[in-house]
């Protein structure tokens, strides 16, 4: 299990000017304690439509409570992906499947794998919440770290799940 | 109510080296007669699936019948936003939403023709067919979370908002 311990760590710089700074409110944002580097998503009315991107500076709530995200489309940073495939809502809120995670694949802000992961992994593969229709909004897609090879790949789903750091091209 | 002035004002420079420059032919743009710094839509087969952008030259027709559009993922501009969220027949606005941080907003032909050349709006539908995603709403330069959220969702009303291209 990877650990909360942050996974900051911007992957890709070769090509500059072209981030995209944007400050969020914290009370817009759908987890309103925002952490350096995390994933974050900005809540909208409309499922799966969200502003997604990376926590550059969480903001300090006693001076001012906002957020800067990079939400720059194409910038790589790595963040922790949980393999969960589907989620169910029967009983409590659980993974029911995993799979494979491998380079292309698209990952989603999943704010429930939030909460069952108590904050180490916001991102999934689930393209779904647990009511089986309300859709998550697509984060990017897995890439290989720049100390990686297709030889990381694929980073196995786990007979009750994993997390595994992945480099994620933002969407 | 807004009234049709542009409202034409780039909200974010500090990172250069990254806007998408589009010439489109007047002719495929959804208002064929586009104004510098409106939102615009390119024609599409697929109601939905248009590219949109912001126009940056509206071009001159006596010249050359073509518009430039920023069409950059993430380019901030101030547009003139409608409330409406869903349309009845004639048509007629039906209901409406608050506008706050992160909703998404999109271009909509139907609010356009009503609300004399207000290109976008919450509502995912023109009539029944899709209506594309033009970005979300953000704060503006000049704003903070006071300022939000803007309108009312019992009636229809227009605000200057900062979007984040899609």
């Amino acid at each position: 299990m990877v650990t909360r311990t942050t996974t900051y760590d911007y992957e890709q710089s070769s090509e500059s000017d072209r981030e995209r700074m944007v400050p969020i409110p914290w009370a817009r944002l759908c987890d309103a304690t925002p952490t350096l580097g995390d994933p974050a998503e900005v809540i909208s009315a409309v499922p799966g439509t969200e502003i997604t991107g990376t926590v550059i500076n969480p903001g300090v709530v006693t001076v001012d409570a906002y957020a800067i995200l990079n939400v720059a489309r194409g910038a790589v940073y790595r963040h922790n992906v949980r393999t969960t495939d589907v989620l169910h809502i029967a009983g409590n809120l659980h993974e029911h499947s995993w799979r494979d995670i491998n380079i292309g694949d698209t990952v989603y802000y999943s704010a429930e794998t939030d909460t069952l992961t108590a904050g180490v992994a916001k991102l999934a593969l689930t393209p779904v919440q647990s009511d089986g229709a309300t859709l998550n909004a697509v984060f990017g897609h897995v890439v290989m770290m720049q100390d990686e090879t297709s030889a990381n790949f694929p980073k196995l789903a786990g007979a009750a799940g994993n997390t595994h750091v992945c480099a994620v091209e933002q969407e | 109510m807004v009234t049709r002035t542009t409202t034409y004002d780039y909200e974010q420079s500090s990172e250069s080296g990254r806007e998408r420059m589009l010439p489109v032919p007047w002719t495929r743009l959804t208002d064929t007669t586009p104004t510098l710094g409106d939102p615009a839509q390119v024609t599409s087969a697929v109601a939905g699936s248009e590219i949109t952008g912001t126009v940056v030259n509206p071009g001159v027709v006596t010249i050359d019948p073509v518009a430039v559009l920023n069409v950059a993922s993430g380019a901030i501009f101030r547009h003139n936003v409608r409330n409406v969220l869903t349309y009845a027949g004639g048509p007629a606005e039906a209901s409406w939403q608050v506008l706050n941080v992160g909703d998404v907003v999109y271009y909509d032909v139907t609010c356009e023709v009503i609300n004399a050349g207000i290109k976008l709006s919450v509502s995912p539908l023109n009539a029944a067919t899709a209506n594309a995603i033009f970005g979300n709403i953000v704060m503006m330069q000049d704003e903070d979370a006071a300022d939000f959220p803007k309108g009312g969702a019992g009636s229809g009303s227009t605000h200057v908002c900062a979007i984040l291209q899609a």
